[in-house]
């Protein structure tokens, strides 16, 4: 038996989790992990960070980002972190890029004020026809 | 001491002659004796190669292009009536000379971390009494009283020894414990540190005792050798260093070329004195010259150390940083980190699949993946029965962390607890009372497999089941049926060949393979059964692929430094094939076939065959080498054009350390030397630090590339003001003074605010720098930016006359407060823009809209306090009179505000030009011929 495919892409499934360092990440990894297993389906996870972020991010924070990425390759994700000044945006395209059949993330932290300017990673991912999950 | 025998060739004879030929005897010298080889040989002590005084350094320190103009540019300064100027810019020279003395302060720890090594106090045998002296008396032919603990203070013979082990780690960053005895040795060819009848200075007793005749002490010692080649070798000019002196002459040359024209041009066609039109020219010269250059510099490099240090990474070598970002080959020596311990099953094969298991360590969490997709292995009825077998058949046991281990541990066999972990990933857990073991039969020479029989709840009565695991051939020879899906199947001849086609794809993969086979049995004594009564007629359930994990973080340095387009090479003191084996497992070496290169060899090899056998595309590996053989190897790397950055932790590796461009120590087992010896200092449980020490390098060298574009922008564009005003028959749009304000004052802060930008993104997947890319190229010298600044300039300039009345075609004039406010509008003209060049410059890639506004703060302060300057110089009565400022009316300011924008736009529309340039150059390079 195959790995499950799109139906209309002829590619294999994938869940694509995007993780911060927030209290949430792991909560995000095991509800992605456990749609992924139920669809027998690839699992992403993936960090964006500022650039530079590197080294110029806490050495607690460093910390955290390597064990929570360790934690999810231990469960068969394929793990990136990827640079750059636009985070939703470039989460909205690795996810069209992939293609990621659901988008698991966690809660918007922008302040209801903001949001009336600022749509949050959810909507924008729903703008973009992506279905998503919100731990 | 006998003059015929060389110190190698002592370690074929046996104790009493080596003793007698250095002249001594197992009761030791004599103290007259003892004294009298003192005075020959002298002290045991590694000597001081000569000290530097601190002015010397000083002085040495400002013999560089860089400061010499900088100096020249200060007098001038003076002699341009801005004595304030002036002091700055010497002052800016002495602190960049204290800066390189500090530097050259902290390059010298090495040899000063050898002299710590011995211990002050050491005890000899003397006309046979055992006495404690100072080590620096210890003399060729004192026998040494070795016991545990003692430091080996000379390079000695041993003459008599009990269960002696000893620790040479100092010498090779080896912790493992090596037996000595002594004993005249067949093969004298044998390397110092191999000879188990030797001892050497630096290493340590760690068990028995024994006495040791000294034969060579101080300079002579192998810890002596390395410390004389250590000191010997200079860390030679960094490749920053050799850009910034490329730079610094380019500036000399264009500014002494603009100084000069512009002379002509106010002489000349402006009709000025020549002596004001000599200070004009001066004052052009000074303003070419990068004031900022050393402090921007340092602060980069500085901020760099403290980030890095932050992460675990010690910059001992402030432009240590900056030279990794631009490394073409890394040269490790740490073959025996290149593997975690134990064994993991890394994917299995059932029916016709490969499924790959992930997990951490022994823990039992983990995931069963199918291509790349996550499989849920009890969905898998065959998957899930080849792991039930796995745990039946195994013997270990899985212990959670306690006390005692922070981690799941396997207690047994590794291989059987790989099998273990891998069922548990699986969720099989097996109840050890409902599967009760009745018989196992161990694995013999002639029997590569075991069996276990067991009670099973769900069999008949009577019936037991039987499991077996081990080689591929023995199981399949045993197995007559294979499992598929639910249903078995009789084992046909293509099944055994798909078989053992796989475990052969397994084993090139460098996999150890365990197969898995289970059956039944019918017996009333199942204690009786013997193996060949219940290894027969067994189902074929899969292939279990094993390996030595490899070590997550020196696997994550690996596979960054190819993505950094970096080649790595193991150069190690390992044996070739064990060297290999860990190169393998880290990913360091991939293709079926890598070329072994032993010391030995490597020193049969002339440098021009040395440098043909390191051209690119080789797999090669480097075993068996000594000090000096590394650093050779690091040489002929440098010869081929590299940038070398060299890790090691041993003294061993201290030569070859200094000899790289780059010495990477790695932190907790790096003996001191090493460490001292190096630039950077890795933590030993984070090596993949090292990337982001690549990062931080590279990063550096374009921030530096952005802050002399951004210098260049303005002088280009005061130039560009005064070249076209004189030709024009205008008045100078600016004045001395105020060219100096905008160099010294207005620009100084943004530009060090550039140096601090973060890396943009995707700078570590870049290949590494050129070694001969400079930090200014024609390019940058004469960027579009400063003509339109310059354009952009005088525009202003001419619009306070045109607000005047005047007339174009008719004659300008320009005297007094209309003068002066013209130049002010000059000045602010360039000031202005220069804050759009400064926010267009932060990437070379990036629009500006991508870079995000506030992600460089330190930047938009630095702006704000140059405009904040600008607004106190032309405000301030008392500073606008000493200036000869007038203050721009509302609508001129208005002018002034759309020049960030337009120069946003310009430095926007280059990039942009640039792009399309590479990819139209690149679609190029893709065309066929």
């Amino acid at each position: 038996m195959a790995a499950q495919t799109s139906p209309n892409k002829g590619t294999p499934t994938r869940i694509l989790a995007c993780i911060t360092l927030d209290t949430h990440a792991e909560a995000i990894i095991q509800a992605a992990y456990q749609q992924a297993l139920q669809r027998e389906a690839e699992l992403h996870v993936l960090h964006v960070a500022e650039p530079g972020a590197a080294t110029r991010r806490k050495p607690a924070d460093a910390a955290r980002l390597a064990t929570l990425l360790r934690k999810a390759a231990s469960k068969g994700a394929q793990t990136q972190v990827l640079q750059s000044y636009r985070v939703a945006a470039t989460i909205v395209q690795v996810a069209q890029q992939l293609p990621a059949e659901l988008v698991v993330v966690g809660p918007s932290s922008t302040a209801a004020l903001k949001r009336l300017f600022r749509p949050t990673l959810a909507a924008l991912l729903e703008a973009a026809g992506m279905k998503v999950l919100i731990i | 001491m006998s003059n015929s025998v060389t110190s190698d060739q002592y370690a074929e004879l046996p104790p009493l002659e080596i003793c007698s030929a250095v002249g001594s005897s197992p009761h030791g010298l004599e103290e007259q004796e003892a004294r009298a080889r003192l005075e020959r040989y002298g002290p045991n002590s590694i000597s001081d190669p000569g000290g530097t005084t601190i002015i010397k350094r000083l002085m040495n320190s400002f013999a560089n292009w860089i400061t010499a103009i900088l100096l020249v540019a200060g007098i001038l300064a003076f002699a341009t009536g801005t004595p304030v100027i002036g002091w700055v810019i010497l002052a800016v020279s002495f602190v960049n000379g204290c800066f390189t003395v500090w530097q050259e302060y902290v390059a010298e720890q090495a040899i000063a971390a050898l002299r710590n090594l011995l211990p002050p106090m050491t005890f000899v045998r003397r006309a046979g009494q055992t006495r404690k002296v100072l080590t620096s008396e210890v003399v060729p032919g004192d026998i040494l009283a070795l016991n545990p603990g003692a430091v080996v203070v000379a390079d000695a013979y041993l003459i008599s020894g009990d269960g002696m082990r000893i620790r040479q780690h100092m010498l090779t960053g080896n912790l493992a414990l090596l037996t000595k005895a002594p004993g005249a040795l067949p093969d004298a060819t044998l390397p110092p540190l191999q000879r188990p009848n030797m001892v050497l200075a630096g290493s340590i007793v760690a068990e028995g005792q024994g006495s040791a005749v000294v034969v060579a002490t101080g300079m002579q010692t192998l810890l002596g050798r390395v410390a004389n080649t250590t000191a010997s070798l200079n860390s030679g000019t960094s490749p920053l260093g050799r850009a910034l002196a490329s730079l610094a002459q380019t500036i000399s040359r264009v500014a002494i070329l603009a100084g000069l024209a512009i002379f002509g041009l106010v002489f000349f066609l402006q009709g000025e004195p020549v002596g004001a039109a000599l200070i004009f020219a001066i004052g052009m010269i000074v303003a070419f010259v990068p004031e900022g250059l050393l402090p921007t510099v340092s602060l980069a490099l500085a901020l760099a150390r403290w980030r890095l240090k932050r992460h675990g990474v010690l910059a001992r070598r402030l432009t240590g940083v900056e030279s990794l970002g631009s490394a073409t080959v890394l040269c490790l020596d740490r073959s025996a980190d290149l593997a975690a311990e134990g064994l993991e099953v890394a994917a299995v094969w059932t029916n016709g699949t490969v499924y790959t298991i992930t997990g951490e360590g022994n823990a039992p969490e983990g995931a069963f993946l199918r291509a790349k997709a996550l499989v849920e292995p009890a969905q898998h009825s065959d998957l899930y029965t080849l792991l039930q077998a796995a745990a039946i058949g195994c013997s270990a046991r899985l212990l959670p962390p306690d006390q005692e281990s922070p981690t799941w541990r396997v207690l047994g066999d590794p291989a059987e607890g790989a099998l273990l972990v891998a069922a548990a990933r699986g969720g099989v857990a097996i109840d050890p009372t409902r599967f009760e073991s009745l018989q196992r039969f161990p694995q013999e020479v002639r029997r590569p497999l075991i069996t276990v029989v067991v009670a099973d709840p769900d069999l008949p009565d009577r019936t037991w089941r039987v499991v077996s695991h081990g080689s591929t051939r023995a199981i399949l020879d045993r197995s007559t049926s294979v499992c598929i899906g639910s249903e078995v199947l009789p084992l046909t001849r293509d099944q055994i060949d798909t078989i053992q086609a796989q475990a052969e794809a397994f084993a090139r993969d460098g996999m150890r393979i365990v197969a898995l086979a289970s059956g039944t049995i019918e017996s009333d004594d199942p204690a009786g059964l013997r193996a060949r009564d219940v290894e027969r007629e067994l189902t074929f359930l899969g292939l279990a692929a094993l390996r030595e994990p490899p070590q997550p973080a020196v696997a994550e340095l690996i596979d960054g430094c190819r993505r950094a387009g970096i080649r790595t090479l193991l150069v190690t003191g390992a044996y070739g094939l064990l060297a290999e084996a860990g190169a393998r497992r880290a990913g360091l070496v991939q293709g079926p076939h890598v070329q072994i290169i032993t010391g030995v060899e490597l020193d049969r090899m002339s440098d021009a065959d040395l440098g043909l056998t390191l051209a690119p595309g080789v797999e090669l590996l480097f075993a068996e080498c000594d000090a000096e053989q590394k650093r050779r190897l690091v040489r002929a790397l440098q010869a081929r054009g590299e940038v070398v950055a060299f890790m090691g932790d041993s003294i061993n590796d201290a030569p070859a350390l200094k000899q790289a461009d780059i010495g990477v120590a790695v932190g907790r087992s790096g003996t001191a030397v090493a460490v001292a010896a190096a630039d950077l200092v890795l933590d030993a449980e984070h090596p993949a630090g090292l990337l982001l020490a690549i990062e931080e390098g590279r990063a550096i060298f374009t921030n530096i590339q952005k802050f002399v574009a951004y210098l260049s922008t303005h002088n280009l564009a005061q130039a560009v003001a005064v070249v076209v005003a004189a030709f024009l028959g205008v008045p100078l749009p600016l004045t001395v003074v105020q060219v100096l304000l905008i160099d010294l004052g207005a620009e100084l802060f943004p530009a060090i605010a550039l140096s601090s930008d973060p890396p943009e993104p995707g700078l570590i997947d870049q290949p590494p720098r050129s070694r001969s890319t400079p930090l200014a190229n024609r390019w940058s010298l004469i960027r579009p930016s400063g003509w339109i600044e310059g354009i952009l300039a005088l525009i202003a300039f001419v619009s306070v006359p045109l607000a005047a009345g005047w007339v174009p075609g008719t004659e300008l004039v320009l005297e007094g407060q209309l003068y002066h406010q013209a130049t002010t509008m000059s000045y602010a003209a360039i000031v202005l823009s220069q804050v759009g060049v400064a926010l267009g410059l932060r990437s070379q890639r990036l629009p500006i809209w991508q870079l995000g506004l506030f992600s460089n703060r330190l930047l938009l302060f630095s702006i704000a306090a140059s405009i904040g300057m600008m607004l106190l110089l032309i405000y301030v009565p008392f500073l606008a009179n000493l200036f000869q400022f007038v203050a721009p009316t509302p609508q001129q300011w208005a002018l002034l505000a759309c020049y960030p924008l337009i120069m946003i736009i310009t430095e926007e529309l280059v990039k942009w030009l640039r792009k399309r340039r590479q990819t139209k150059a690149l679609q190029h390079a893709s065309l066929p011929a």
